[in-house]
């Protein structure tokens, strides 16, 4: 029968009663989820309920194409926890393994603003948890700890970025770790126990699960490059698959920190972050730090641009080697292309961007785009008109434009609209784009470019549905 | 490894640490310090190491001085982005990292720099800091620059040739540009702390 235990926690010293043995076997926990628990989620929850049996497909998976082929008996069943927050709320749930001391939590699904010390904007998804006949829901990403022997960090960013697209979209499988374990292709002997994955193999199992993913990296001198790409990726609600040369080491990314608008009050700054011949500043540059799931941290880690001691983890983003993208079959058009057309639009284009100018690149699907666009209250009634009965490709990049001001107030002035499905030699691709006075589209069925003038279209609200932007949860209250 | 008089290092945490003890780091943070190097250190052909360069001896100039290079790459600029082009730290540590780095200039390019220290920080600043929009930093305005530290035209100058000469800056058409990479040459000597 399937029992659940509550333990009450009034101090982080409260989570010891876990060690208890009348709590939970000492194969599935060890003073380092203790101290994890402690630490991370402390006095912000009032109550852990502890579910014994719990038959966790993810550890069964590796169960039985590793452990199970072992000397030593390991049981087949998990524990659970849930944690509940002093308001009553659900927050989410973390499953133990009876294996390898420090490694026994497995599939994890937790709320970010638990563990946020400031606002962050992250990608998430809604996953159902079922406690004693009832259903809970938690916005989260998971996360697990590798277990070291049949599977490495590597193999755990892959799962929790294929977990979060199986969950939410239904065209993409669910797959197990053990099933992406399997899938693994080697080409020096066998997959178990595992030495870890290279940028190519982490994109071959991306394929066999129905992505078109790209590697990016692997120059030194283009770091700053890479970190732009990575952005824009992640500025489009895409998780993606990061791997760090100096540390061996590989994690997923799902989001970015605050946004730094008081630097473009710094001439100094702003001029050794602007684009030399067009003004343009990237967005990305005023963004200091990045959200990673770490199988060796808890989740929701920050990684800064420059760390210390007092960081979350031992690298920083300029350590990132490579990124591997999963992206959709008709996002061909990649972000270098995208940038490096805009870059001579504003040159040569003719719409009037004038000044200092900041730009966000990103991707969206052009449903979304409509929606947001049919939402805009601000938005000029023409402008909007085309936008909701624009054809455009399922998948668009977008370009979005502001001068300071209206970048400080969250506003966009220009914005340019880019078919995904573009090839490389098109030299054509725009769908829409427009200044303060001006709006030139493309018409699909009569193949024309249209233009209309002098129309006054004031700043409106910028697109952010991509991620969600998460608070910090005021801790004093939830005391 | 150590290979006669060169220093080849294989991996990060090995460099690293060879730094850290060569050098010794003060008021830096090592952890800082150590993502710094992950970042923009490179080992291209490791074990291999590389045709040697002679060099005029800015200290003797009757002489020249002979350095094999090491395998080791270096990424100036990127070093200088992460370590300047940073709103949040104070400017305290941002100067700690500086020095850090010189002295890992120093010990790469031995005899070649040792008359040099702050001084060369200050320029290499300069450079940096003024170098924008696909313009260098011409002299004049690195002399302007500089003045703030007190340095006088000649030494800068110097500090510039000698510059130059370890590949830390370039000149193109008039304008001082940092160097993207530089070759750090790691060698078996008697190093004391604090160079």
């Amino acid at each position: 029968m399937i029992s659940y235990q509550s333990i009450e926690i009034n101090e982080k010293k409260s989570y010891g009663q876990l060690l208890d043995s009348c709590c939970i076997s000492d194969k599935h926990i060890d003073s380092m989820v203790v101290d994890f628990l402690g630490k991370y989620l402390g006095d912000l929850i009032s109550k852990v309920i502890i579910e014994w049996p719990y038959y966790d497909q993810d550890y069964l998976s590796i169960y039985y194409i590793h452990y199970s082929k072992k000397f030593k008996n390991y049981p087949k069943y998990c524990y659970r926890l849930h944690f509940i927050s002093r308001r009553g709320e659900y927050c989410g749930c973390t499953v133990l393994r009876p294996i390898i001391i420090g490694k026994k939590m497995g599939k994890t699904y937790i709320k970010p603003e638990l563990l946020l010390k400031e606002r962050a904007y992250l990608v998430r998804g809604e996953y159902n948890v079922h406690i004693d006949g009832m259903e809970e829901l938690v916005d989260a990403f998971p996360w697990m700890m590798q277990d070291t022997d049949i599977t490495t960090c590597a193999h755990i960013a892959v799962w929790s970025v294929l977990r979060y697209y199986g969950n939410r979209f239904v065209n993409y499988s669910c797959p197990t770790l053990g099933e992406i374990v399997e899938n693994v292709h080697e080409e020096w002997g066998r997959k178990t126990p595992s030495v870890g994955l290279t940028p190519i193999q982490v994109s071959e199992i991306l394929s066999r699960y129905g992505f078109y993913p790209i590697i990016r990296g692997g120059n030194k001198n283009k770091t700053d490059l890479l970190l732009e790409e990575t952005f824009a990726y992640i500025e489009s609600g895409i998780p993606i698959i990061a791997m760090c040369e100096s540390k061996q080491h590989a994690f997923s990314v799902i989001g970015h920190g605050e946004i730094k608008k008081d630097i473009l009050d710094n001439d100094e700054y702003v001029n050794k972050i602007r684009e030399p011949e067009t003004n343009i500043i990237l967005h990305s540059k005023l963004i200091n730090s990045i959200y990673v799931m770490d199988d060796n941290c808890f989740p929701y880690r920050r990684v800064d641009k420059y760390i210390d001691s007092e960081s979350d983890v031992p690298y920083s983003m300029y350590e990132i080697s490579y990124v591997v993208v999963p992206l959709y079959a008709r996002m061909q058009l990649e972000y270098h292309e995208v940038y490096n057309r805009f870059i001579g639009l504003v040159k040569y284009g003719g719409m009037k961007w004038e000044g200092t100018r900041i730009v966000r690149i990103y991707l969206t699907s052009s449903d979304l785009l409509k929606n947001y666009a049919k939402s805009q209250g601000n938005m000029s009634s023409i402008l909007k008109n085309i936008i909701i009965h624009l054809n455009m490709s399922k998948y668009v990049w977008c370009i979005d434009t502001s001068d300071v001001e209206e970048y400080k107030e969250g506003k966009v002035s220009g914005k340019v609209i880019i078919d995904a499905t573009a090839g490389t030699k098109d030299g054509e691709p725009w769908l829409l784009m427009h200044d303060k006075g001006e709006v030139r589209f493309y018409d699909v069925l009569k193949d024309t470019n249209e233009i209309i003038k002098n129309i006054n279209i004031e700043p409106y609200a910028e697109y952010a549905h991509n991620l969600d932007c998460i608070e910090v949860y005021n801790k004093e209250e939830m005391r | 490894m150590i290979n006669g008089n060169e220093m080849i290092a294989e991996d990060y945490d090995r460099l690293s640490d060879y730094l850290l003890t060569c050098i010794g780091h003060e008021k830096a943070d090592e952890v800082t310090i150590k993502s710094l190097i992950g970042s923009c250190a490179e080992f291209d052909g490791a074990g291999i190491s590389k045709s040697s360069m002679v060099f005029p001896n800015p200290v003797n100039p009757k002489e020249s001085v002979s350095l094999k290079f090491s395998n080791v790459k270096f990424s100036l600029r990127l070093a200088f982005d992460i370590i300047l082009l940073n709103p949040v730290k104070p400017p305290s540590d941002k100067n700690e990292m500086l020095m850090f780095m010189i002295r890992v200039l120093k010990l790469a390019f031995g005899e070649m720099v040792k008359i040099l220290d702050e001084d060369m920080a200050n320029v290499l600043q300069a450079i940096y800091m003024l170098s924008y929009d696909n313009h260098g930093a011409t002299m004049e305005k690195i002399i302007e620059y500089c003045r703030k530290y007190n340095m006088q035209a000649e030494s800068m100058e110097r500090v510039i040739y000698n510059l130059e000469n370890i590949k830390c800056i370039e000149l193109v058409e008039g304008e001082y540009k940092l160097a993207e990479t530089v070759i750090l040459n790691l060698k078996n000597v008697d190093i004391k702390r604090g160079i």
